[in-house]
């Protein structure tokens, strides 16, 4: 074997290897969505690679589905669950959140590249924001939330959802405003357009891409969050990760395969809108722009 | 009617004097060239008169109307950058199309329409109204450029080095291009460049900047045969003006230019009392190298000097040669026999030298009764 294929060879494994330990999880909540009760939670201390005799009985369960017996033990008894309040819920504050970061985090990205607006303190005291630990300063958020009558409201998640995401939005959508050559908002002025004009007509057509990646990427955070959701809201105000946490019965305890079936699904808004926007993940756009 | 003028122009960028006290008359219908070195102020000067930047001090007018604070919008006056700033999500026709659509009221489509197709068919894009600027070549980038500033048919043209980016030929045919534009136009245009030959070949008068303050402005060929002193007489002209220190004395009720191994005597005429007023002091003798003579055609000068190096350029050769340790270009006519090393006489084209006090404000220019010669060394 030359030292050629020796080398191929171990990038390969390495590689695979690698990609086994992050794509294990995903392979377990995929199987462990489909396995009836018996096989996710075996009494025998059998482990069930692969489900035998997939089911959708999971899936039926929390969308208010009556539990199953599949033990034929008579043992599972639990009221019926629908998790589907939680995902619409999360999809309003996922959703709203992720829009408020993303209009006040663009104004703020483009006022400083361009106008370099905050000098150089700004930029990084927004960055600051980020490396606090997020259970360090949710309690005192908790105490301001409740004073402020936040708690447990819809408008209270959009809101940290907003500040929390907004330093994100700030960041990466100011380098690729950092990437046009300001000429070309200033030829817009000069053809007669204000300053707000020159942005929306000259700018953010270039950093559409820029825009639907970091719009994808806040989307996730705020769709993923547990903690917060959990501290600021949680009787009233129920989002999915926080509803799939608490999907356990009398019998069995904790649900896994309930839970698995419930965090398939909330994996798919994530991708379906990564699809959605898939052809404006690129970069590049302003190739031409310029004379180099 | 569409001159500009700039009343008394300071910019200042923190400590940094960007112009300096800039008072600049650009008359209406003329090609005005801005020359000078990067960094003298070119740039600012273009983005104060369309009004991207705000003088610091002083005024702006546009066509007799003060502009100083209108915004860029409202001058009337088109700027084409230096990297071109196209649109590069839009099309060619959009690109043109856009200052147009700007424009309140907004004019008709069909209007719209009429104007774009007339602009690109005075650049010759036509068939590419299409096409993103991603798939145009430089030139024809640079054509988009011009057309976005022709569409709105603007009082001035402003133009920041726009062939900088272009291949040799390509500018050569530009250059030409844009000088007929601009007489077909009949407008005002600015032209920034650092390219001495572009701003000779283009212009009907050139500024010379250095460090945010004009040196100069004139026609051409006054700004090549009367410098108004050393930095205008070594920007202007291929290669730069010669300067040679000499020390300014009196010598027989005349003046005297004195160096290690020569002199230049100076008789008779007004002109060279400046010269004498400055005796003692050290002044510098300029001469362009076409109006430097060597070998036969300096017979009889007691100056001789080594040969350091021959260029040949085709049309002519550039002869350099060591003068007191200084080296002076002479451009002499093809078929010259002359070796490295060759110890040859030298002498120069007195009537048209240039003395300049040291601090290189032009004191002396050959012409009327002065009469300069070269000596051996008192």
């Amino acid at each position: 074997m030359s030292a050629k294929t020796l080398r191929t060879t171990a990038r390969t494994v390495v590689i695979a290897l690698i990609l086994a330990l992050f794509l294990f999880p995903v392979y377990w909540m995929i199987t462990m969505a489909f396995k009836p009760q018996p096989q996710w939670a075996p009494t025998t201390g059998e482990t069930y690679w692969f489900p035998e005799s997939p089911t959708f009985g999971n899936f039926k369960r929390i969308f208010g589905g009556e539990p199953t017996d599949e033990s034929g033990l008579g043992f599972l008894t639990s009221t019926p669950i629908d998790a589907t309040d939680s995902i619409i819920t999360s999809l309003i504050v996922a959703g709203l959140g992720t829009v408020l970061a993303l209009l006040v985090g663009i104004s703020t990205a483009y006022g400083i590249s361009r106008f370099r607006a905050g000098g150089k303190l700004l930029p990084f005291a927004i960055l600051q924001l980020r490396m606090f630990p997020p259970i360090a300063v949710i309690i005192p958020i908790l105490f301001l939330w409740t004073y402020l009558q936040l708690n447990d409201t819809y408008w209270g998640l959009i809101l940290i959802y907003g500040a929390v995401t907004f330093p994100f939005v700030v960041w990466l959508m100011r380098s690729f405003f950092d990437e046009i050559p300001r000429e070309i908002a200033e030829a817009a002025i000069v053809d007669g357009c204000s300053n707000f004009g020159a942005f929306r007509k000259a700018i953010l057509p270039l950093v559409k891409g820029g825009l639907a990646t970091t719009a994808l990427f806040v989307f996730i955070l705020n769709w993923s969050d547990y903690l917060i959701a959990l501290v600021l809201a949680g009787s009233r105000v129920i989002t999915a990760p926080v509803f799939l946490s608490q999907i356990r019965s009398a019998s069995t305890g904790v649900e896994f395969g309930s839970q698995a079936a419930l965090a398939l699904i909330l994996i798919l808004p994530p991708v379906i809108l990564a699809i959605a926007i898939q052809k404006h993940l690129v970069r590049g756009l302003t190739f031409g722009a310029i004379k180099r | 009617m569409a001159d500009v003028r700039l009343e008394r122009i300071t910019k200042r960028f923190g400590d940094v004097v960007a112009l300096n006290e800039l008072d600049l008359h650009i008359e209406d219908g003329e090609f005005f060239c801005v020359l000078g070195p990067p960094g003298a102020g070119k740039t600012t000067m273009l983005r104060t008169i369309v009004g991207l930047e705000r003088p610091s001090e002083g005024s702006v007018y546009v066509g007799g109307t003060e502009v100083t604070d209108v915004p860029p919008g409202e001058r009337n006056v088109s700027i084409v950058f230096q990297n071109l700033a196209l649109y590069p999500d839009k099309s060619v026709y959009d690109n043109l199309a856009f200052p147009l659509r700007q424009q309140k009221p907004r004019p008709p489509k069909e209007e719209i329409d009429k104007r774009v197709r007339d602009a690109a068919k005075i650049l010759r894009i036509e068939q590419l109204l299409d096409r993103k600027p991603a798939r145009l070549s430089g030139g024809e980038r640079q054509r988009v450029a011009i057309g976005r500033s022709l569409v709105r048919a603007p009082l001035v043209y402003l133009l920041d080095e726009p062939l900088s980016a272009l291949d040799a030929l390509l500018r050569l045919e530009m250059r030409a291009e844009l000088k007929y534009l601009q007489r077909d136009l009949k407008r005002t245009l600015v032209y920034v460049t650092h390219d001495q030959v572009e701003a000779m070949s283009m212009s009907d008068r050139i500024c010379v900047l250095r460090a945010g303050a004009v040196q100069q402005v004139a026609p051409p060929e006054i700004v090549y045969n009367e410098p108004a002193n050393t930095f205008v007489g070594q920007t202007v002209g291929t290669p730069p003006m010669n300067l040679l220190p000499l020390r300014a004395d009196h010598a027989n009720g005349g003046v005297e230019l004195r160096s290690q191994s020569f002199a230049i005597a100076g008789r008779g005429g007004d002109a060279l009392s400046a010269l004498a007023a400055r005796a003692g002091q050290a002044v510098q003798f300029g001469a362009r190298a076409e109006d430097v003579r060597i070998g036969q055609d300096a017979a009889g000068s007691p100056l001789r000097s080594r040969v350091i190096a021959v260029e040949p350029l085709g049309g002519e050769v550039i002869v350099d040669l060591d003068v007191d340790g200084h080296i002076v270009k002479a451009m002499t006519p093809p078929g010259i026999q002359i070796e490295p090393d060759e110890l040859v006489p030298l002498s120069f084209d007195f009537t048209r030298v240039h003395v300049f006090e040291n601090e290189g404000s032009a004191v002396y220019r050959a012409g009327g009764e002065a009469h300069l010669s070269i000596s051996a060394p008192a």
